[in-house]
């Protein structure tokens, strides 16, 4: 499935870059009349205060001069409004002007000419309504060529902004919508998770993959509910510890197996931090069901060759095997080795046939394995003799093992026990330890053979374990003849 | 429970056989014992009588080595010291081996036949006695068949020098002069010289019948040897002697009960014994037999019914007054403060 980019999507970058620009402009625009009305509104405050300097100037003189003679204060203050005014005079003229006032203002006082006064002091004032004029006029046009070039500016900027918010946001847009299509677009499953353990991305082929999801956006989920991929996720990244072609197997909604194949990859950012994962899985159930089929069948074959087909027991050869791979493997550790035989079988036998006498055998397989642990090894060593590799054993617990097993022999009712000698069926039990007797497997076999010897020779229903001063009779004569 | 001669009483039952001079039965298990029988017993020359004085509740069963097999290895020792070494030394093995039979099958070791015999058959029975300790002590200490036989025939033997000791030395109740003990210590050479007749018999045989009254720390004798010169054999030899030597009845003195010679024994090693091998002994020894009668921390009399082997200071005890079971691995509070003797058992008897 592909996506189209919508026209709908680009209009919103579009007009979405030019609001943010507008916003701008108005910023930039508010800022720069502020600064303008500033300027303007001190100038004319200044001129005001001129204005005002000098009409008084004026209203001096033609007092001064309709009394006909000045009095010292009039001088004074007159004295004192050139000397504030020479300093604000920016143009030349004015300054000559302030300067000629204050030469007549020296005159009057040293009883001059009063005419000279009021002269200089209307030019003063006529000038200074005509600098009032030029400045009206000059701040007009001020005003103007600032808005033109405040205009001016935002277009370039507003115009600069939108190019380059839209170009922007077009890539944006862009990367976006190829990570839809190929999120979309694979029939991988894709599952990214973050830091926090939560679902950041998530694509459709997931959801069908794990069977259907019950949020379609899973976006912001806990990965330990985006099903056993999501958890697995969860794992990884927690721990840091990604992997490729890990197989997954879980049960589907509808209870059926669902097999995936998960990899793992670590998401990090430039300094090699973690910042999530992402899991891309694909379906494995059929190769997964097809390998299983075939490891089963070899399982079995296996098991075929290894099982004793009377007792489904193990047989002599999977016991040899097994014992040299443990004697092999397990430098340390102990086990114990257990002889069991059937006493009087050949009585039995003889008796009821080798029917009835198979299966005594059978029923007997049965109680021997239950009374060992999973971990432990029955097997048939051969014709009534049995023998159990009792994992983690030393001698005591052996003995315990191995006398717990002859009681339960030795009651329970086997049908038409009342034939044998004793009137029950019985076994004696020979017991060596590894590694205490021998670490080498034969040597083993030997000494709880041995330990057999020695039970049945004593009595029959019996336990004994392996000591060196035990030897079998043929052993004996050796010794004694030798 | 064992009881000299003189402190049986008629009514009481004999729990073990007794065996006579010739190595015949004289009466057999379970024989009601009477006044004139009792007598007779005295004139026959037996010390000491296996008997119940209790009811057959207080009876433990009794798992001791086969008279047969005992008495079979007596007569071969007494053959072999008659007739001047010429015994089959096959035989000696088979013997020898009979008994090593019946100690793998669990059997108890530490009842005397010395107990149970007359006086002239003391060494022969001794002999035997030491026999079984040291196999026992040899199976403990893994030694396998071969060496089991060595040790076992070597502790078979190790007294036949005696029988050139005279008589008069050798029965002496008081206390030997220098002299004498001199002679008696002779036994030792005099049995080496009388094994060198048996052929075949190995060298480690020959040595624990020249070396078993040596001692660990050089005091023994007839060399002196110390330490680790003298064969683990000839050690195990030595301290299977001893106790069953203290454990005995003699005309000269009472026997040891067995939680005192259990002490002795502990004490003793490392000084008279190589420690390992008197400790391996000890392993063999219970200070209370099942059988015997004790008194408890809380005045309490009982006889022992059963015995676990790594709690040998802790049996199961059945309280003679109300027959109730104690078993001490779970009574932390109580304790056996000791074993009643002959006059006690006898006093328990006739009530
Ligand atoms: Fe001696």
């Amino acid at each position: 499935m592909v996506i189209i980019p919508s026209v709908r999507k680009r209009l919103f970058f579009t007009v979405s870059a030019l609001i943010m620009g507008l916003l701008i402009l108005f910023v930039f625009q508010s800022m720069n009349n502020y600064a303008t009305q500033k300027d303007i509104l001190e100038r004319i405050e200044e001129r005001r205060l001129k204005i005002n300097q000098i009409a008084k100037a004026v209203e001096l003189s033609e007092r001064i001069f309709s009394d006909g003679k000045a009095s010292q204060i009039q001088i004074r203050e007159l004295e004192q409004i050139t000397q504030q005014l020479l300093p604000v005079m920016h143009t030349l003229e004015g300054k000559i002007l302030v300067q000629n006032l204050s030469g007549s203002i020296e005159n009057v006082k040293n009883g001059g000419d009063l005419t000279k006064l009021v002269t200089n002091c209307k030019e003063l004032s006529a000038f200074q309504q005509r600098r009032l004029g030029n400045d009206l006029w000059l701040l007009e046009t001020e005003i103007i060529s600032r808005g033109f070039k405040n205009l001016i500016t935002s277009i370039i900027i507003t115009v600069i902004l939108g190019v380059a918010v839209a170009w922007g946001l077009h890539r944006l847009a862009r990367e976006y919508l190829l990570t839809k299509v190929i999120l979309q677009g694979t029939t991988n499953g894709i599952l990214v998770g973050n830091e926090k353990g939560r679902v950041a991305v998530s694509n459709d082929a997931f959801c069908n993959l794990l069977g259907g999801c019950k949020k379609k956006n899973m976006v912001g989920i806990p990965l330990a509910e985006a099903g056993e991929p999501g958890r697995l996720l969860a794992l990884a990244i927690q721990g840091n510890h990604f992997m490729v072609g890990q197989e997954v197997c879980f049960l589907g909604p509808n209870n059926n197996e669902i097999c995936l194949l998960m990899d793992t990859i670590p998401w990090k950012d430039e300094r090699g931090k973690i910042l999530g994962g992402m899991a891309v899985v694909r379906d494995y159930t059929e190769q997964w069901t097809e390998k299983q089929k075939v490891s089963a069948e070899n399982i079995d074959l296996r098991e075929k060759a290894e099982r004793d087909s009377m007792t489904g027991l193990y047989n002599y050869r999977a016991f040899i095997e097994h014992m040299q791979q443990r004697a092999f493997y397990q430098s340390q550790g102990h086990f114990a080795l257990l002889m069991v035989d059937l006493d009087n079988f050949k009585i039995y036998n003889d008796a009821l046939g080798h029917l009835a006498g198979d299966r005594l055998l059978g029923e007997l397989a049965n109680i021997m394995m239950d009374a060992v642990r999973d971990d432990d090894m029955v097997a048939r060593y051969g014709g009534d003799e049995f023998v159990i590799v009792l994992q983690g054993a030393n001698l005591n617990k052996a003995i315990d093992i191995g006398e717990r097993l002859r009681l339960s022999i030795a009651n329970h009712p086997f049908p038409s026990q009342e034939c044998l000698p004793g009137g029950k069926v019985t076994v004696s039990i020979g017991i060596s330890v590894y590694p205490e007797n021998s670490s080498n497997v034969e040597e083993l076999i030997r000494c709880a053979d041995a330990a057999l010897y020695q039970a049945k020779r004593v009595s029959r229903n019996r336990l004994e374990y392996y000591r060196p001063a035990i030897c079998t009779g043929k052993e004996l004569s050796e010794i004694v003849n030798s | 429970m064992k009881l000299p001669v003189r402190y049986l009483l008629p009514g009481m039952v004999l729990a073990s056989p007794i065996i006579s001079n010739n190595k015949q039965l004289l009466l057999g298990k379970g024989v009601i014992l009477t006044a004139k029988i009792i007598s007779s017993l005295k004139k026959f020359g037996i010390l000491v009588a296996d008997v119940t004085i209790l009811s057959k509740d207080f009876e433990a069963p009794s798992n001791e080595i086969d008279y047969g097999v005992r008495l079979n290895a007596v007569s071969l020792v007494e053959e072999l010291v008659m007739g001047g070494g010429t015994v089959n030394y096959k035989k000696i093995l088979l013997t020898v081996d009979s008994i090593i039979g019946e100690i793998l099958e669990g059997k108890e070791v530490t009842s005397n036949l010395t107990n149970l015999c007359s006086v002239d058959m003391y060494t022969f029975a001794h002999c035997v006695d030491v026999c079984i300790l040291s196999i026992a002590a040899g199976v403990l200490l893994n030694y396998d068949r071969k060496k089991l036989l060595t040790l076992g025939t070597g502790s078979l033997l190790h007294d036949i020098g005696k029988i050139k000791v005279p008589l008069m030395i050798l029965n002496k109740p008081e206390k030997l002069t220098p002299e004498e003990f001199e002679e008696m210590k002779r036994h030792s050479d005099y049995g080496y010289e009388m094994s060198k007749a048996i052929y075949d018999l190995t060298v480690l045989s020959k040595e624990i019948i020249l070396n078993h009254h040596e001692k660990y720390d050089g005091s023994g004798y007839p060399r002196g040897l110390k330490g680790e010169k003298i064969s683990d054999m000839a050690a195990i030899c030595s301290v299977a002697d001893v106790y069953n030597a203290i454990t005995t009845d003699r005309i000269y003195r009472k026997a040891l009960p067995p939680h005192e010679a259990y002490e002795m024994i502990m004490a003793a090693g490392d000084l008279m014994f190589k420690n390992e091998i008197a400790l391996t002994l000890l392993k063999l020894i219970k200070p209370y037999p099942v059988g015997s009668a004790v008194t408890l921390s809380n005045g309490l009399k009982g006889i022992v019914i059963d015995l676990k082997e790594e709690l040998i200071f802790r049996p199961v005890i059945k309280i003679i007054e109300t027959k109730e079971i104690v078993d001490l691995k779970n009574q932390h509070n109580l304790v056996i403060t000791g074993l009643l003797n002959n006059e006690e058992v006898q006093k328990l008897a006739l009530n």
